[in-house]
């Protein structure tokens, strides 16, 4: 163990950088009051009557898209969707990839730009994590019916029994299985766990009735003491990290089912990351379609700011561009490889019998964020939400591309075919939206949907050191950089 | 071929016979003691000492939780199995449950039976393969491989039907016994245009008992070379001495039966029958076609002139010319680039002399035969090159004949036993039908209740051949047995023999299938009577199939005295835009007809067009583009493949035309078919016999009962354009566009180009600029496209165990197959054998326009132009590929598999465990070749052709109670939905030939007197005999264009040889999948003389 050398050098002996006040992420000075107030209201008061418009239609769909869709499908067969035995895996691995991704910004919001102590993240990042789960379960019953036996799907277990069958750990589906079921678990313990001491407050909140109980069971006896506050910061922290490599590994890992492939057009190494890339943005694209209009419903324009769509709309700009790099990446080096089956299939994809879908991923997905790059394009809500469903829309189409013009154009020209979609596969596909927007109206109705514990968080009064700064004649939260204030408050 | 044994061997008193239950108990090796005291095999018998025996409260916990949770997971999969097991209280000999019993037997057609070796299991025939020991054996074709289905078809005619309507089997008895007592009836026999020494003999008895009677033959695509060669007499060619072929017109590759053409392909390979020399250009024959349309024979030519069908005797007449026979005095062929391709033609043939075979085809014009006749007697090759033979089938009259004596009243009475369809596919000008109706009683002998079922006064349900006793003459005249494999499946059904012994009888009694009680059946008494030989030349002829020693007498046709007038008189049209030909064709899939019920066969993808359940008309894409209607069909492939513009898939919507010809005007859909002769139009007979309500264009529904489920509202009818006079083609046919009229066409091909990638190879045996020689081409077939720059792949996977033992550890049997392009010639023989081999479904024709056929063997067409072709740059080259599962050593699909249901066998193959199988499809996508089928609906289970049945599930009406499912093999799993299934090398027959070849050895040893111990079995002794086993493609192929084998056999074997060749390629080797099925180059052999044949055999590089 190295000692402690007397020459170490002082990091406070620097010339002090000037540090711009920071944006103020709750507005209008509200009190800590008024936050629970207005977070736990939407709980108790009566729901508008736009959420039941919106949340009986979107029951209705889910019911008869997904509950009927996979009635039909598994009494029926496979055959009921446009797939062929040439484009083997058609929409229901495009849907899959689409709602995986989508599911990437809540664990990314929650894990990592908690661990980077990005402050802006409490206000949107319940409603992300629960935007992540519902969309992994729209995304999950996909794989799981597109098979054709769904009922021997748990040969995908590992589970020892007597006909000796076992798993094949060289199957990037089998991977699959285990990334995307990992990834959800880790979700929504994550979620649930960092509800605990929300729940608690709704509780507390509550007339004695099934509703106190309810809470009162999941709150788990949360009581708000010093020593529980001690542990569940330390577990969040934990899940955190436990979930931070999860961010990168599913869309990786979903990403391998295409790059390990010998199929001209996936068999490529920039999957993972442009996969990963990807989904951010797309999820990020889906936090903002459902959050700007929630804002609105709910008047949380004081907890998620202008500040916070510009923080989304930049990141969605740097994801988009790092996938359109992707893209281009890709053409150059099939361009590059010189391999006549690489060349083509991006050539099928540019100019085959889909260009349509590739023309719509270039636009949606490169161009559209190129907008973000101007001030009033990001505090433009209309452009904001366009630009969004755009990205949304763009993102099917990735997948549609990736998947299905390249199974319509594989090695050899004689089995070449294009595949059209059948009414049920818009009926699965529209039904888990459908079961998107219901899970989601649920959580609004019946969960609190910003993180009252942590949103406070962000207000001044919270600082430990807030009365020493008003105190001190250097305001240090003005002159002094974050990561200097410790050295700061040591000198003192 | 496996006999039962009654009775063990008795066991002498002073011996100890020692039975024994594997070769390691045999051996008695170490392993195997340890092996026998464990009880039960490792990992479950592990618990050795007390403490582990001991249940604790832990384990018990774990033991019981674990149960619980696999008796919830368990549960959900549990199914009754559905089943009913009867044994057998009265053992039929030989018949072993799960084993096959196989007879000789054959199938009677025109222009010779095909010798076949019928394999039965329980009595159920349930496979056809060729019968190699026959003098005449040809393989089989996709007819013969799909007959065996028709016996079971549920569309198969079952009941005696009275003018149309369900009537009682006495009722017809009583009609049969008036007609045979009287003598003075004036019936009409119409026979088919097969030959049966039998029913030969039986209709001379007939003229005999009714001397007022009169005897016919017709088949609607068979036409009589009475006044050409003579009555009788028929050439067949004979390939082995023919070094240079011309073909006419005559597709004996494919429809055209013109006898064995498997020593045509085996010299289409340059290394000889077997490959057994080395490869030599000298020892390949030549093949020129003049043909119009795109036929198979055409495919394989080295130097095809296409022309339009009116031209043929033009072109005829000058090679006639040039070789200084009759040529009649047509005029002379102008186009200079023609001529010299005439001429040189001529020299080659002149060169070669006897060694020729000029063939016309059997439908052309007389005059077209008698110029044929003509040249082949000039080049003096009749009986070298061209055989010709004098039948005994004499005296016959055609479908004028009779429609005149039923006109004229000459025959009052009218028995159909011809295949055919005369109501729905006689000539339109003899107005068939009109003429039948005068007849006083008409009987119609089928296995269809098809339109002229429905037009006979009594209609008499047949008996398959494969439940009948008959004889039969193949090509060359062999006497050859038709033998019963089962009794009629129906009580009802009666045979062509019976009925015909029937009339001979006094009382006119109707002795069917077994006959009576205590005496032999009727059909085989007469069989044997006509046979003559004794008990021990009888059991032979069962035995073999054939008699030893028989033919037809060889004759020496001259030409006919008329000739040069009838060549005079040919109608020569040049067809011009405003003025089209007409070629109505045979097809490839319904024949004449006759087929359009048989659901293997309907969907089998026409070879050319790779339409399947639907005729269409077929133009070349100029003709289209001067037509005006070029933007409505499919474009020529563009650099960048987008959709034709009838789009793809399930929504190709083929444009509608109007045919105009001989007065009558018929709307078809229209496809482009490249290499087509220009002006022409090709239009497939046999379909549109029936429709039902549900017809798109709603035709007449009257017609629905002429058909099946199978074959309705299949189709379009062209028949009533057909008459007399224009039997095979037509002249002065205009089309005009419908607009606003699609019809769905179901192709399994929509892309025909190689798109630059050498995937199919070729190669020519003359010089080629750039390329060299023929000795240099061969050495550079394995670098043809990416591979000329592609590394050499390397494998991650060690392919040896940490001691070094190969993973693929099987000492004995290591499976390869190849299939050689030079032979193969793009039928689908192989397509249906696999079909019926391993029980794969049909799908139907809304399901194989998404591209959800099941066929394991796809087979693959590619077109190919050279693009500095000044001869003829739309006379593309065609080459055909089948492509089945590959059997990857180092294959994309097993690794994927997230359950392990595809895995590698130690003895090299691909398999499959169904079982194990829940469909994720990654394999499918994962295989470069995608050569795998998924069961996107319960195929075996509901009923496909039903409108909409499949997407009904459960409340779906369901067809595996029907008939057809007898035919299944039961040695092959029936796949239920969502399973993914392919190609395995029908590993049933690997196994059962490695069984086999394990048992034989006791058995030898036992026979022999000697004990158990004394069977030594080693790796030699336990490794099947060299090519002692063969796929069921492999089987079937005409060709012999696929051998397969075991590669440590090396070269013993055929294979084994093929994968020494320098023309062996692997299949996208770029991959680096390592494929156990590797292609064999195509070769052809131009004459360098010819001004095509620069362009000749670069398939390969040239492309579309």
């Amino acid at each position: 163990m190295a000692s402690p050398t007397e020459t170490a050098p002082h990091t406070d002996s620097g010339v002090k950088l000037p540090v711009l006040k920071r944006e103020k992420l709750i507005l209008n000075d509200r009190s800590y009051h008024w936050i629970t107030d207005r977070i736990c209201g939407i709980i108790e008061n009566k729901q508008p009557l736009l959420w039941w418009l919106l949340f009986l239609p979107s029951s209705l769909i889910a019911l008869i898209g997904v509950g009927g869709g996979l009635f039909h499908l598994v009494s029926t067969g496979v055959g009921i969707w446009g797939n062929t035995n040439r484009v083997m895996w058609g929409w229901p691995i495009v849907n899959f990839v689409f709602w995986i991704g989508i599911g990437h910004a809540g664990t990314l919001i929650s894990a990592i730009l908690f661990l980077t102590r990005q402050n802006w993240r409490t206000s949107i990042n319940r409603a992300a994590e629960a935007m992540t789960i519902f969309a992994v379960m729209c995304a999950g019953i996909f794989p799981a019916f597109h098979v054709g036996r769904v009922w021997f799907a748990w040969f995908l277990a590992p589970i020892p029994n007597a006909n000796a069958i076992w798993q094949n750990f060289k199957s990037p589906l089998l991977w699959d299985v285990f990334a995307v079921s990992t990834y959800f678990t880790i979700s929504l313990i994550f979620w649930f766990l960092g509800m605990v001491p929300d729940l608690a407050t709704i509780r507390d909140r509550c007339k004695p009735g099934i509703r106190k109980v309810l809470y009162g069971i999941f709150a788990l006896g949360w009581r708000g003491g010093n020593r529980q506050w001690s542990h569940y910061e330390m577990a969040y922290l934990l899940l955190a990290a436990l979930s931070t490599p999860l961010v990168l590994s599913v869309h990786s890992v979903v990403s391998f089912d295409f790059a390990t492939s010998v199929v001209p057009g996936w068999h490529t190494t920039i999957f993972p990351p442009y996969f990963v890339a990807g989904a951010i943005f797309g999820g990020f694209a889906m936090v903002l379609t459902i959050m700007i209009p929630a804002r609105f419903i709910y008047g949380l324009q004081d907890l998620i700011t202008m500040k916070h769509i510009d923080n989304m709309a930049k990141i969605i700009l740097l994801t988009g561009t790092i996938v359109g790099y992707a893209y281009l990446m890709e053409l150059f080096v099939a361009f590059y490889s010189g391999a006549i089956y690489e060349m083509d299939a991006f050539k099928f994809r540019i100019a085959g019998p889909y260009w349509w879908a590739y023309a719509c991923m270039m636009t949606f997905n490169v161009l559209s964020p190129q907008f973000f790059w101007f001030k009033w394009c990001r505090e433009n809500l209309w452009v904001v939400m366009i630009i969004a469903m755009c990205v949304n829309v763009g993102m099917w189409f990735e997948r549609f591309v990736i998947i299905v013009t390249t199974l319509a154009r594989m090695w050899l020209p004689g089995d070449w075919k294009t595949f059209s979609p059948t009414g049920q596969d818009q009926m699965l596909f529209v039904g888990t939206i459908g079961m998107f927007l219901t899970l989601f109206l649920l959580f609004l109705r019946f969960l609190p949907c910003i993180n009252i514990a942590e949103v406070k968080w962000a207000k001044e009064e919270s600082d430990p050191h807030f009365e020493d700064n008003e105190a001190h004649e250097d305001h240090g939260a003005e002159n002094i950089a974050a990561y200097q204030q410790e050295t700061a408050s040591n000198r003192i | 071929m496996s006999k039962r044994i009654w009775n063990h061997p008795e066991v002498p008193q002073d011996e100890t016979t020692v039975s024994w239950r594997s070769p390691g108990q045999l051996r008695d090796t170490k392993e195997f003691r340890t092996w026998m005291d464990r009880e039960f095999p490792q990992g479950a018998a592990e618990m050795e000492n007390q403490d582990e025996m001991e249940t604790s409260r832990r384990t018990f916990l774990k033991l019981m939780g674990s149960s619980t949770a696999l008796a919830g997971f368990g549960m959900v999969a549990c199914r009754r199995p559905e089943a009913y097991l009867v044994p057998y209280t009265k053992a039929p000999e030989w018949v072993i449950p799960g084993k096959a019993t196989y007879y000789a037997s054959s199938m009677p057609r025109a222009g010779g039976a095909v010798p076949l070796v019928v394999t039965t299991f329980e009595g159920r025939p349930t496979k056809v393969g060729p019968n190699r020991l026959h003098p005449d054996y040809e393989g089989t074709d996709a007819f013969a491989q799909a007959s065996v289905l028709d016996m079971y078809s549920t569309s198969r005619s079952r009941k005696f039907l009275k003018g149309g309507k369900a009537a009682k089997k006495a009722g017809f008895e009583a009609a049969l016994a008036a007609l045979a007592a009287d003598k003075s009836a004036k019936i009409g026999f119409v026979f088919g245009a097969d030959e049966s020494p039998t029913r030969l003999r039986l209709a001379k008895e007939l003229a005999g008992k009714f001397p007022s009677s009169k005897l016919y033959s017709y088949e609607a695509l068979s036409a009589d070379d009475k006044a050409i060669l003579g009555d009788g007499v028929k050439l067949v060619p004979d390939f082995e001495k023919a070094d240079r072929i011309l073909s006419l017109d005559c597709d004996f590759a494919g429809t055209d039966v013109m006898g064995s053409k498997i020593a045509f392909f085996n010299r289409r390979k340059p290394e000889g029958k077997g490959y057994k020399s080395k490869p030599d250009a000298a020892s390949m024959n030549r093949l020129y076609s003049v043909e119009a349309a795109f036929t198979l024979t055409g495919g394989m030519a080295d130097h095809r002139l296409r022309i339009a069908p009116g031209m043929i005797a033009s072109v005829a007449s000058q090679i006639a010319r040039e070789l200084g026979a009759e040529a009649g005095n047509l005029d002379e062929i102008t186009d200079g680039k023609q001529l010299k391709w005439i001429q040189e033609l001529a020299k080659d043939l002149k060169e070669s002399g006897a060694k020729t075979a000029v063939l016309a085809g059997p439908r052309q014009s007389a005059a077209v035969k008698h110029l044929a006749l003509a040249i082949n007697i000039a080049l003096g090759n009749i009986g070298t090159g061209v055989q010709a033979f004098q039948t005994e089938a004499t005296g016959f009259g055609d479908i004028a004949a009779l429609t005149a004596d039923l006109n004229s009243g000459a025959v009052e009475t009218v028995v159909f036993l011809t295949p055919s369809n005369p109501v729905y596919d006689a000539p339109a000008d003899l107005k068939f039908a009109d003429a039948l109706a005068k007849a006083k009683t008409s009987i119609h002998l089928s296995d269809r209740t098809n339109a002229t079922a429905h037009a006979s006064t009594w209609h008499v349900p047949a008996a398959h051949y494969l439940e009948t006793w008959s004889d039969a003459r193949s090509a060359t005249g062999v006497h050859t047995v038709v033998q019963p494999m089962i009794l009629p499946l129906y009580p009802d059904c009666v045979a062509e023999l019976e009925l015909l012994l029937a009339f001979l009888s006094d009382d006119g009694k109707l002795v069917t299938g077994e006959g009576e009680e205590g005496a032999p059946a009727p059909a085989l008494v007469a069989v044997k009577g006509t046979f003559k030989g004794d008990k021990a030349a009888w059991k032979t002829l069962l035995k073999n199939g054939f008699a030893e020693g028989t033919s037809y007498a060889s004759a020496s046709p001259s030409l006919a005295g008329t000739a040069a007038t009838e060549i005079a008189n040919a109608k020569v049209s040049k067809a011009s835009k405003g003025s089209l030909d007409v070629i109505f064709a045979t097809d490839a899939s319904v024949y004449d007809g006759r087929w359009i019920d048989n659901g293997w066969l309907q969907e089998a993808p026409d070879p050319i067009s790779k339409l399947t359940w639907d005729n269409a008309v077929l133009i070349a894409p100029k003709t289209a583009k001067e037509l005006g209607i070029y933007d409505q069909i499919i474009q020529l492939e563009t650099a960048f493949a987008s959709r034709s513009p009838d789009d793809e898939g399930e929504k190709r919507k083929s444009p509608m035309i109007t045919v105009k010809v001989n007065g009558k005007s018929i709307d078809f859909p229209v496809l482009v078919s490249f290499g087509q002769a220009e002006n022409t139009l090709v239009i497939p007979l046999g379909y549109g016999q029936g429709f039902n309500d549900e017809d798109l264009f709603g035709r007449d529904v009257k017609s629905a009962k002429f058909v099946s489920l199978v074959g309705v509202n299949c189709g379009f009818d062209a028949y009533p354009l057909r008459t007399q006079d224009t039997a095979y083609f037509a002249a002065g046919a205009t089309i005009k566009l419908i607009e606003g009229k699609r019809y769905p066409v179901a192709l399994t091909q929509e892309h025909n180009a190689m798109y630059g990638r050498a995937l199919a190879r070729e190669i020519s045996t003359a010089d080629v600029k750039h390329k060299g020689d023929f000795a240099e081409q061969l050495a550079m077939v394995k670098k043809q496209g990416n591979d000329s720059h592609a590394p050499k792949n390397i494998s991650l996977y060690k392919q040896e165990d940490r001691q070094g033992n190969t993973l693929l550890s099987d000492p004995l049997h290591q499976w390869a197959m190849s299939i050689d392009l030079s032979s193969c010639m793009g039928c689908n023989a192989c397509l249906v054998a696999c079909q019926a081999e391993n029980n794969i479904p049909i799908v139907g024709k809304t399901e194989v326009a998404k591209g959800r056929e099941m066929h394991w063997i796809r087979m693959d067409r590619y077109f190919a132009t050279h693009k500095e072709n000044k001869f003829d740059p739309d006379n593309v080259a065609l080459v055909p590929q089948p492509v089945a599962c590959m059997q990857c050593e180092s294959a994309p699909c097993e690794t994927v598999c997230p359950v392990n249901a595809t895995v590698h066998t130690e003895d090299g193959l691909n398999a499959m465990a169904y079982n194990r199988c829940i469909g994720t499809r990654y394999c499918a996508n994962n295989c470069p070749y995608k050569a795998r089928r998924f069961n996107f609906f319960d195929y075996n289970k509901r009923n496909p052709l039903i409108k909409n049945n499949l997407n009904k599930g459960p409340l779906g009406e369901r067809h595996d109670h029907e008939p057809n499912h007898l035919q299944k093999n039961p040695n092959v799993t029936v796949r239920m939905r969502g399973v993914m299934e392919k190609c395995t090398y029908c590993v049933q027959r690997l196994k059962d030939a490695v069984i086999r070849q394990k048992r034989g050895q006791k058995q030898e040893v036992l026979a022999s007197g000697g004990l158990s111990p004394d069977v030594k079995v080693s790796n030699e002794t336990l490794r099947i005999p060299v090519d002692s086993v063969k796929t069921a493609c492999q089987d079937a192929c005409p060709a012999e264009a696929i051998t397969f084998g075991n590669l440590k056999d090396g070269n013993d074997s055929e294979m084994g040889r093929t994968k020494k060749l320098e023309r062996n390629y692997d299949l996208l080797n770029y991959i680096g999948t390592l494929p156990r099925t590797s292609y064999l180059a195509r070769v052809k052999n131009p004459n360098p003389a010819m001004p095509d044949a620069p362009f000749i055999g670069q398939a390969t590089i040239h492309m579309v």
